[in-house]
């Protein structure tokens, strides 16, 4: 996991100054900078305002750094609105979108921008590897969850557990390929991954999910694919293709519960086609990543509530 | 004896100091081209790998002669450091830690600055343009350095060698 500092050096010392008196930055979570605002930290679920308005100037040299002085580097991340920066850690970015034949160009004069510090939990997966193995296969399995419960958490952490091997539990590890669309995943930054993602995980970084898994099956030859937030058409097709080709998918969607794949009609040619054999529902109850229930697709019941 | 021996120091000395002057018209020009050489890979680097500044600097201070090896390294350290606001600045505390090093006329150190503002703020078609214009200004400069060179470089070097015999026949 990255450490700390890769988020401190970027941050000008015009707001650095006014972070000296905090000691401990284990509880980080965000730090948001809005042009002529305070800048809020976000430090264990509690938000600590500083005493400082950040200026434009501030912002411009958070993009610089954050960019490693190269925009063009970064243009594609830029144009999604976030930038993954060494650590693993992701700063998004808000401003004026320049729009070009439908399709954004670039992000020009950044109003705002939020850094959000990278977790990584070892072994937030352990409890729920045993309902997704079957006779050494993995089973093809969908987390359902609402946004920031933790799901590319414990996405990241099953695919740790699958391709490293568990102690204490018969099963053999796995070649995995992450089709890493948004970084988020593995967090990889200039191809390096910044999370433990396991000795036999390949990675299609910043690759498009509906053309990076064919990619992936006919280069790699994985026996697993990781991908998170699946949702478009192309995205369904793909998956499809994986399921006939003989590879296991673990993937992510937002959602509430299960009713939300047979509500949308995206998913509805892979619900018919039973690609998927548990879901794992999270909810924002209890702690990050904490399980609402497993579903069972093949049983047509919860088998963990 | 003592006389002959320091009328041919002085006449070594005048023509050392003539050689060494035109040297530095011959330094300029190969400064200059070395800017070029690095313009160019830089040029390979983000336009077909995306390179980053830092990593694509650090790169180049491998492949690139002096003074130039020790400035783009500099600059590469400062960048990945972030100790620096801009590109500008690395370039500006780079090159004045190698000034002594370089041979560069104020119009072409010019052109180093006017790159180092405007390289790395925007896409993959705003640097193509910009190191366009740059490889286009530093080709200006070579051209007006080795004309330069062609007309001074013999003349230095003979001046040295006649003003030390000059003052030799004024020592007699």
């Amino acid at each position: 996991m990255g450490s700390i500092e890769n988020v401190l050096e970027i941050i000008p010392m015009s707001i650095r100054r006014y972070m000296d008196n905090i000691n401990d930055y284990s509880g980080l979570q965000e730090i948001r900078i809005r042009i002529n605002k305070p800048v809020i930290l976000v430090l264990n679920e509690m938000e600590k305002i500083l005493p400082y308005n950040a200026s434009g100037e501030d912002l411009l040299t958070l993009l610089k750094r954050m960019s490693s002085y190269s925009i063009y580097a970064y243009d594609e991340e830029i144009k999604q609105g976030f930038v993954t920066i060494r650590g693993g850690h992701r700063v998004g970015i808000c401003g004026r979108c320049v729009v070009d034949n439908q399709k954004i160009k670039t992000i020009k004069d950044i109003n705002s921008i939020n850094i959000r510090v990278c977790k990584e939990i070892i072994g937030a997966s352990d409890g729920i590897m045993r309902y997704m193995l079957e006779n050494n296969s993995v089973k093809n399995t969908i987390i359902i969850s609402p946004p920031k419960c933790g799901k590319t958490t414990l996405l990241r952490d099953i695919t740790r557990n699958l391709s490293n091997g568990m102690k204490g539990r018969e099963f053999r590890p796995k070649q995995i390929c992450i089709v890493d669309e948004r970084s988020e995943i593995a967090a990889c930054f200039r191809g390096e991954s910044q999370m433990n993602i396991g000795i036999r995980t390949d990675v299609l970084d910043s690759c498009p999910k509906s053309s990076g898994i064919m990619m992936a099956i006919r280069s790699m030859s994985p026996e697993v694919i990781i991908c998170d937030e699946i949702g478009t058409e192309k995205d369904m097709e793909s998956v499809v293709a994986a399921m006939n080709s003989g590879v296991n998918l673990i993937t992510t969607i937002h959602g509430f519960g299960i009713e939300d794949l047979y509500r949308k009609q995206v998913f509805h040619n892979i619900m018919q086609n039973e690609v998927f054999e548990i879901a794992i529902v999270l909810n924002n109850l209890g702690k990050v990543g904490h399980i609402d229930y497993i579903y069972d697709f093949k049983k047509k019941k919860k088998v963990v509530t | 004896m003592f006389k002959l021996l320091g009328c041919l120091m002085v006449i070594v000395g005048c023509s050392s100091i003539g050689f060494l002057y035109g040297e530095t018209l011959n330094k300029r020009l190969k400064q200059l081209k070395e800017f070029e050489k690095i313009i160019l890979h830089i040029n390979n680097e983000i336009t077909y790998l995306f390179t980053p500044l830092p990593e694509l600097l650090y790169k180049i201070s491998s492949k690139s002669e002096e003074p130039f090896d020790h400035i783009t390294k500099k600059v590469s350290k400062l960048l990945s450091l972030n100790e620096v606001e801009d590109v500008y600045e690395a370039f500006h505390i780079a090159i004045e830690e190698n000034r002594h090093n370089l041979y560069l006329k104020d119009d072409d150190m010019n052109l180093i600055y006017d790159f180092a503002k405007n390289i790395g703020q925007c896409d993959v078609d705003g640097q193509k343009s910009i190191l366009s214009y740059t490889k286009i200004n530093t080709q200006k400069a070579i051209e007006e350095a080795e004309k330069v060179r062609n007309k001074n470089l013999k003349i230095y070097r003979y001046l040295g060698v006649t003003a030390g015999a000059m003052l030799v026949i004024m020592m007699i």
